[in-house]
């Protein structure tokens, strides 16, 4: 810790002065609150005579006259941009790695059962969709959180935002792309099972990546962060 | 500078100080910028956290959050992704800003490029 350091205090009173000037996320306020205490502290050094709160209206004066909000919606964009590589990177990553075996696995029983049942596709869909709650039931705010609350950090924020589809909503949403028929009993063309094997193949790829997958990595991250608050 | 001619050179500028020092926190490249340019570059915050932010969701840094002085600090660090974009954008500017003299300084001696 260099001589000039700010004390415990004085840097929960920078996370509260953060807080009130519109930045509701706590990952968004650390990196300002560190960018604020570097820069008073560097003050401080250059005039001893200066006070913490001088210091602090010296350093905020040279933010834009929007203040922190720029930041957090910049931030905002910038996360929703990496998840939605992220996830597809992954998604993609799934169809040439191990796991491989388990996707063809779960094409080839779509396929099966939709040729199996005919026209009351209904069947496998209800499999499918039983499927896509379980993954819902391994919901990414229980396992990324462990007690936080989801929507004070932009981090878990963005990426709920951008898997929504692979929640059981997103599968409903899969779900009614195909035609009505599938309710009908008429019989389903080759190429709208095939189709539809590859959509919920794709789904269930997405689901995995977006509820287990990365989760478990967020949760790591989470962890060292948050052993210090 | 308040000039604009320099705000498209923001992400080139902060590849090189992380491909020279490894890894830095976002304050202390403001005030390296600050300090290597005579005080005549300043690297506003509202600047600086964008681009860093988008350079990080496009895979070109990362960064690695450690426990510093009683808060946590976020360090940025080049990726390899991004070496190659530093060296790609190091050759851009050297041919910007020679075509730059070539066109508004032509009498002027060639000066010694980024690189």
């Amino acid at each position: 810790m260099s001589a000039n350091s700010l004390t415990k205090k004085q840097i929960d009173s920078l996370f509260e002065f953060v807080s009130n000037r519109n930045v509701p996320y706590k990952d968004v306020q650390f990196e300002i609150v560190d960018h604020l205490a570097s820069a008073i502290e560097d003050e401080m050094e250059q005039d001893a005579s200066l006070d913490f709160d001088h210091a602090l209206d010296l350093v905020y004066g040279r933010f834009p006259i929007t203040g922190f909000g720029h930041f957090t919606l910049e931030k905002e964009k910038a996360l929703k941009k990496y998840w939605r590589r992220a996830m597809w990177k992954m998604s993609v990553n799934m169809f040439f790695s191990p796991v491989m075996l388990c996707v063809v696995c779960v094409f080839l029983v779509s396929y099966v059962l939709m040729s199996t049942y005919g026209g009351i596709t209904i069947i496998p869909m209800v499999v499918v969709a039983l499927a896509a709650v379980a993954f819902g039931f391994y919901s990414y705010k229980d396992s990324i959180s462990g007690g936080v609350n989801v929507d004070d950090y932009l981090v878990l924020k963005t990426f709920g935002e951008v898997t929504w589809l692979g929640s059981p909503y997103g599968f409903l949403a899969v779900f009614f792309l195909r035609d009505v028929h599938f309710f009908s009993g008429a019989t389903v063309p080759m190429y709208s099972k095939l189709f539809l094997s590859m959509l919920i193949t794709f789904y269930l790829v997405w689901a995995y990546v977006a509820r287990v997958y990365f989760p478990s990595l967020i949760k790591k991250e989470m962890e060292t962060f948050l052993k210090h608050h | 500078m308040k000039s604009n001619l320099y705000k498209g050179s923001l992400s080139t500028i902060i590849l090189h100080l992380l491909a020279e020092k490894r890894e830095m926190y976002g304050y202390e490249m403001s005030k390296l910028v600050k300090e290597k340019s005579d005080d005549k570059l300043l690297m506003t915050e509202g600047a600086l956290y964008p681009i860093l932010h988008k350079l990080e969701a496009d895979g070109i840094i990362t960064s690695d959050t450690r426990y510093v002085d009683n808060r946590n600090r976020k360090y940025y660090k080049i990726t390899e992704k991004g070496a190659k974009q530093h060296v790609l954008s190091l050759k851009e500017m050297k041919d910007y800003l020679q075509t730059m003299q070539n066109m508004l300084l032509p009498t002027l001696p060639t000066q010694n490029a980024l690189v």
